[in-house]
């Protein structure tokens, strides 16, 4: 009876032991991301200060191509901030 | 102050804790407005205190009984209670795709802390009949479910402010 209760106890320790290893993981992502986060938002500013040159600077007919180059530029700039941040996760986390 | 007077504020500020949980989750309520990990985290250990303290009545008339299973009853279940408090902080994260702020491994830490304590002291007790963690155990746990409110508190004010700082850089 004593050891199984003591395995009971034990059990619930090493639960409690792999959940908080789960959180601490969740939160290494987390900051992967926000760090991620960080360096693509003067990216991001950088992209905005060219199209607002591109628009002033342009007649009228050139407007619609500019704006095509900005939606490339944005979604490459999406892609790439998942795959960095993913990227990233990979290298620094332990598997599994 | 003295220790005998150091000691009774310190079991009877534990009784009052989740009264303090509930009036400091109704202020993060107002204050933050939207999902977030401070929420997630206060609503976990609110709920975890609150029913630890409704159980606390129920599981001592259990306790009081003669046979280790009893005694079992006691440790075992406050153990539980950490256990899934610590699944309902990840989970709650995952589900609702919240960064894990540093307040929420904080509160994982301290029912980590507060499972294993309830653990050591069991097989302590039954297995090797000693107690030299009764002062651990006793003293241990009234520390940490009383110290958590102020420290989250503090951490949640100091995350609030570096993300203030961070947005008026970003001007």
């Amino acid at each position: 009876m004593l050891i199984l209760l003591i395995s009971l106890m034990l059990i619930l320790n090493l639960t409690a032991l792999r959940l908080f290893k789960k959180l601490r993981l969740l939160r290494s992502i987390s900051q992967i991301q926000a760090e991620v986060e960080l360096e693509m938002h003067s990216r991001a500013h950088r992209l905005l200060v060219e199209r607002d040159k591109l628009e002033v600077g342009l007649v009228k007919h050139a407007v619609a191509d500019a704006d095509e180059k900005w939606k490339g530029d944005l979604a490459e700039y999406m892609e790439e901030f998942e795959q960095e941040a993913l990227l990233r996760v990979k290298q620094r986390l332990p598997r599994g | 102050m003295q220790w005998d007077r150091l000691e009774f504020l310190l079991f009877s500020l534990d009784k009052y804790l989740f009264i303090a949980y509930f009036l400091c989750l109704i202020l993060a309520v107002r204050i933050e407005k939207k999902a977030s990990s401070v929420l997630i985290t206060l609503t976990v250990v609110a709920l975890a205190n609150g029913v630890m303290t409704s159980l606390v009545p129920l599981l001592y008339r259990l306790a009081a009984n003669d046979g280790i299973e009893y005694k079992f009853i006691w440790y075992g279940t406050f153990s539980l209670i950490d256990v899934l408090s610590i699944y309902l902080l990840y989970k709650f994260h995952k589900l609702m795709k919240q960064n894990v702020s540093s307040i929420a491994e904080l509160a994982g830490a301290a029912f980590l802390s507060l499972a294993t304590l309830q653990v050591a002291f069991f097989i302590e007790q039954y297995a090797f009949a000693s107690s030299y963690l009764k002062p651990f155990y006793q003293y241990g746990i009234p520390l940490i479910n009383v110290l958590l409110l102020p420290v989250l508190v503090f951490l949640w004010v100091a995350q609030r402010y570096h993300i203030k700082q961070r947005l008026q850089g970003a001007l």
